[in-house]
């Protein structure tokens, strides 16, 4: 998204502290910074 | 809150006069309200929020976990002194609860529930992963504004996996980290398979720590109030260094500075990636001309 990279990132290949961090990363990467999904879903997009 | 607070103490100390900058009307309510959240998410670039605010009521959350009301609800009180309350409902116990402020985080640690259910942590945790995964999977393909990525240009960048974070007893230890382990190396095999280049970027300091340095007091205090009372740390040397999947390769010129920063373990990712992998000579080609492009261009 920035640099007009398509950024991924894999919510079930990160980790926080917290449950309630991991959440938050996750929420504000998919707000502003790319897309969130399992690493399963971003295999089946590769092509 | 801090608003409010600089406003009394100004009044206490009669600079109320100067009160221009101490601006006494707190913002939260404003923050708080639907129109201006609604806002926000719509001008974001997240084509799920903008799913969920079409659907209008009722409002996913981004992980799919939980089914937020639409409908806004004073907690009670002073409406101006308090954040908006709303309802939301987990997805996996069904159950219901109010939930005060905007921020999603808030929705774990009010239903004491496993957030990532489609992680490998969820094993463990006597959940049904294969079903976790198939509607984890189900939800995300519905929001995925990616239709495909292009395996040519794609790459698998694994940020900070290493020992500083992952290992028991470490001094910035992530104990989460080592749940992934398994799912980072199962993708980045596969990816692999599939000939794209994989990225381990790591950060060097010296095994006795004399190159960490104790965070401001601010980040300490956050760090005791989730319970954790190891020193807070703070990386000084600060150049990140990428490491090829396959150490070992020549040394570079650029590793000079990075020398005299203590660091050892220095491979560029281009060069990594092309030891790493047998490129196509187009994608050699296209890589090089990339890197040598000026940055603006990139």
């Amino acid at each position: 998204m920035m640099l007009d990279y398509k950024v991924v990132l894999l919510c079930d290949c990160t980790a926080a502290l917290s449950d309630g961090e991991h959440l938050a990363t996750l929420e504000n990467v998919i707000q502003q910074f790319g897309d969130v999904m399992i690493a399963d879903d971003a295999l089946a997009l590769l092509s | 809150m801090a608003g409010s607070w600089c406003a009394s103490s100004a009044q206490a100390h009669g600079r109320a006069r100067r009160g221009a900058l101490f601006s006494p009307a707190p913002r939260r309510a404003s923050r708080a309200t639907p129109s201006r959240r609604r806002s926000r998410w719509a001008s974001s670039r997240c084509a799920a929020s903008r799913r969920a605010l079409r659907a209008s009521s009722p409002e996913e959350h981004p992980c799919r976990h939980f089914v937020i009301d639409g409908g806004i609800e004073r907690a009670g009180g002073d409406a101006a002194q308090r954040p908006a309350a709303r309802t939301a409902c987990c997805a996996r116990t069904q159950s219901r609860k109010p939930i005060s402020g905007v921020s999603a985080a808030s929705l774990g640690w009010a239903f004491e529930v496993d957030l990532r259910p489609w992680s490998r942590s969820s094993d463990a945790r006597g959940g049904d992963p294969a079903r976790d995964h198939r509607a984890g999977a189900r939800a995300t393909r519905a929001a995925a504004p990616l239709r495909r990525l292009d395996a040519k240009r794609a790459a698998l960048v694994v940020i900070d996996m290493q020992n500083a974070f992952v290992a028991p007893g470490a001094p910035i230890e992530v104990p989460g980290a080592r749940a992934i382990v398994p799912a980072i190396n199962r993708l980045a095999a596969e990816l692999r398979r599939r000939g794209v280049p994989v990225i381990w970027v790591l950060h060097q300091n010296a095994a006795d720590g004399r190159d960490w340095e104790r965070s401001s007091a601010a980040s300490s205090r956050r760090r005791t109030a989730h319970g954790l009372h190891k020193p807070c740390l703070r990386i000084r040397a600060a150049a990140p260094v990428a490491r090829a999947q396959r150490p070992g390769g020549r040394r570079r010129r650029d590793e000079k500075p990075l020398q005299r920063a203590d660091s050892r373990r220095f491979v560029a990712c281009r060069r990594a990636a092309r030891q790493g992998h047998r490129y196509a000579a187009h994608r050699r080609h296209e890589d090089q001309r990339l890197l040598n492009a000026p940055r603006a261009t990139r």
